[in-house]
């Protein structure tokens, strides 16, 4: 039997998706039946927040899980399960949903990373005795290259980029590119499953110029065979985080395509026991 | 149950030594100032100089620097600071410090670092020799 796939989510520059991207896909995995087990491994802790889990300075966080051994923080302590949400009068399950939270203190973790010398390989090695309790992981990195980063890359089978739809955007993939270059020899696990391009403006059939262009040229980088389904640029999206629910249950589940085609690329990947609940027909 | 379950229906969150912000100055011994709603922006000027006094009583950190240790004692000096609470290099300043203190101890230990550092270059010269052979056989290919 497989083991679960960690997916992490990378990116780097500041507002490209990584946290909605690994919001989404988890929330879309975990509506399916699978469990997911979020990483967030961003000191702005935007996905703790998202995710609704409340950290106080006594809370176990991936603080203490990369800094400490297990004799001393068990990493289950550090697993806190996702609340559900009431939306109106329906409640949103989100059993299951967990997370390793994270709050400003994470920065710190930095100092220890980059004085192990083995950055790369620690969340990995921390997260490998428990990842075989859940379908898959996704970790949502910082955006600076710094060692949180580098263990966060590190840990991935699945790497997925999401980039906005600029010049930003585009700067961000080929660093993005470059650093997966880097590292890639030693890390022959990791996979790229695709570019998510990201708040991508339309209007009415047509793509704006600067969307247009800024997508063209992220073909021309990946090539097109990695390039996935577009996420545009909506406010059901940021309605869904505000209320933390997923625009499926705004009632836009066509805003969630790319999540839907982003798990059948992971299929493959995962335990046929959670393979199986992905459809295998997109509609 | 399983883990998922544990985790879903933990009664009690576990907990662990609270965090603190490592850019917040450290305000040990001193009571907690009484903010209430009249604070004014005065009262945070006089709070952030009376911060900076007590900032600038305590020893100046100097930048970091590199360095590069045994792997086996490096394993050990990591355990020993988790358990203490401590770090590394408040661990070699308080070594420093206790040492001058002692002049024997001292001489002991300069001893041994001279032995080191020996070590060290030999290794450093082995390591330079392998890569000159290496590339020589290169060459010669």
């Amino acid at each position: 039997m497989p083991i679960p796939p960690t997916v992490v989510s990378l990116g780097l520059a500041g507002g490209q998706g990584k946290s909605t991207v690994a919001l989404m896909l988890g929330r879309y995995l975990g509506r399916l039946g699978i469990p997911v087990l979020f990483v967030d491994c961003d000191p702005q802790s935007s996905l703790t927040s998202f995710l609704g889990v409340q950290v106080q300075p006594d809370t176990p966080t991936l603080l203490e899980v990369l800094t400490q051994p297990e004799e001393k923080t068990k990493i289950l302590d550090a697993i806190a399960s996702v609340p559900d949400v009431k939306l109106g009068d329906r409640i949103i399950n989100n059993t299951n949903l967990f997370l390793i939270p994270s709050d400003d203190g994470l920065e710190s973790a930095n100092y220890k990373l980059a004085s192990s010398g083995l950055s790369l390989f620690i969340l990995r090695n921390r997260l490998q005795p428990i990842v075989s309790n859940f379908g898959v992981a996704i970790v949502d990195p910082p955006p600076e290259r710094s060692h949180l980063a580098q263990t966060s890359l590190g840990a991935g089978d699945r790497w997925v980029i999401p980039a906005e739809s600029n010049v930003k955007g585009v700067q961000s993939l080929l660093r993005t590119m470059e650093l997966i270059k880097e590292f890639k020899a030693a890390l022959p696990y990791g996979e790229l499953l695709g570019v998510v391009p990201f708040r991508a403006r339309w209007t009415g059939l047509h793509p704006t110029n600067a969307t247009k262009t800024s997508i063209d040229t992220m073909r021309q980088l990946v090539g097109s065979e990695l390039m996935l389904p577009h996420i545009l640029e909506s406010d059901v999206f940021k309605n869904a985080i505000n209320q933390r629910v997923a625009p499926t249950d705004l009632g836009q589940p066509n805003l969630e395509y790319a999540m839907r085609v982003l798990a059948q690329r992971l299929k493959p990947a995962l335990p046929e026991e959670y393979a199986k609940l992905i459809p295998s027909e997109l509609a | 149950m399983n883990i998922l379950d544990e985790i879903r229906n933990r009664a009690v969150a576990p907990t662990v030594a609270p965090r603190e912000d490592v850019l917040a100055p450290q305000q040990q011994d001193s009571p907690k100032s009484d903010v209430n709603a009249t604070s004014t922006a005065d009262s945070s000027v006089s709070e952030l100089a009376k911060l900076e006094e007590q900032l600038a009583r305590l020893p100046e950190i100097a930048p970091r620097v590199p360095v590069r240790l045994e792997a086996a004692i490096k394993q050990e000096l990591d355990d020993l600071c988790n358990q203490e609470k401590i770090t590394v290099e408040t661990l070699l300043e308080a070594f420093y410090v206790t040492c001058l203190e002692k002049d024997s101890v001292m001489k002991q230990v300069i001893k041994e670092a001279k032995k080191r550092l020996k070590s060290r270059k030999e290794a450093g010269n082995i390591r330079s020799s392998i890569t000159r052979l290496a590339n020589l056989a290169k060459k010669l290919k």
